[in-house]
């Protein structure tokens, strides 16, 4: 049987040249665009008030935040790797790379627990000022990004067509890709 | 759906190993250790690399170097022009 069976079955037109599902490229594109909005509002409100937002900044971890950088493209690393090996028609090998992806996901997700759950210590909420109410609401809507790519990805394992793990490993791609511009803009530029 | 030429493990570790010495530099010119403002050319280096990185993510994790069509092309200008706009008002930052 072919690898690229599915080719006819679906034609998206232009759409088709893309890998994967073609509705997962427009979700993409859509969220990109959704955190470029944010980031840019967050980079106004920077401009507005650099004195709070750099002693705001400062005291964020950012030694965590980078750590997580090498954390997700290493999950990132595991999910193409199973897509590599769903092309070769290796279930189980999909399927553990798959799941050594979600893995580490989980550990991102502990990261950034540790992370908040040091600024709640101190009294720092999304409420103390504008900065860490950004701050809250760009990390935070992306950590719920990585918990649902987390089932995402265990879904893609278990309905393992080669349609499902290409298209699942392009959102969990996809929240790694949001994060490498993330962390510089929140944490670094100053 | 698109299902072609996926790059071999050995590419894709190379491609990993680099984005992991790329965030190290994103942490060293980022001064995460200082709180010291970064300045203009730490600014430019860092949305350099950031572009970079996600250049690779597109064209290995993703697969979009191997997209028929101008799909990586688009991608790229998109991501492109969300830094330009961010690079953009943190010069202003700096100037101002």
């Amino acid at each position: 049987m072919s690898t690229i069976e599915n080719n006819e079955v679906d034609d998206w037109g232009p759409l088709s040249g893309l890998p994967g599902n073609p509705i997962m490229w427009l979700l993409i594109a859509s969220e990109l665009i959704v955190f470029g909005v944010l980031f840019i509002g967050f980079t106004l409100l920077h401009l507005n008030e650099p004195e709070l937002f750099i002693q705001s900044q400062n005291q964020l971890d950012r030694l965590a935040g980078g750590l997580n950088t090498m954390v997700l493209v290493t999950s990132g690393l595991c999910a193409a790797i199973a897509v590599h090996y769903q092309r070769q028609k290796n279930t189980l090998k999909t399927r553990l790379w798959l799941f050594g992806a979600g893995l580490i996901g989980v550990i991102f997700l502990v990261i950034k627990w540790i992370e908040y759950a040091d600024k709640f210590s101190h009294n720092i909420t999304p409420d103390t000022n504008s900065f860490f109410m950004w701050y809250f609401l760009c990390t935070g809507f992306h950590a719920m990004h990585v918990i649902f790519g987390i089932f995402l990805l265990l879904i893609v394992g278990w309905k393992n067509s080669d349609e499902n793990v290409i298209t699942g490993a392009a959102f969990w791609h996809m929240v790694d890709l949001i994060w490498v511009i993330l962390f510089p803009v929140i944490y670094l530029i100053r | 759906m698109q299902l072609s030429s996926y790059p071999s493990i050995r590419t894709l570790i190379c491609v990993w190993l680099l984005l992991i010495v790329l965030s190290a530099g994103t942490l060293f010119t980022g001064g995460v250790t200082t709180s010291e403002t970064i300045g203009i050319w730490g600014g430019t280096a860092l949305f350099a690399i950031t572009f970079f990185k996600t250049k690779l993510i597109l064209n290995y994790y993703l697969d979009l170097k191997s997209a028929a069509g101008n799909w990586n092309t688009l991608f790229s200008s998109l991501i492109f022009l969300i830094l330009l706009i961010l690079f953009g008002l943190y010069s202003v930052s700096v100037f101002s």
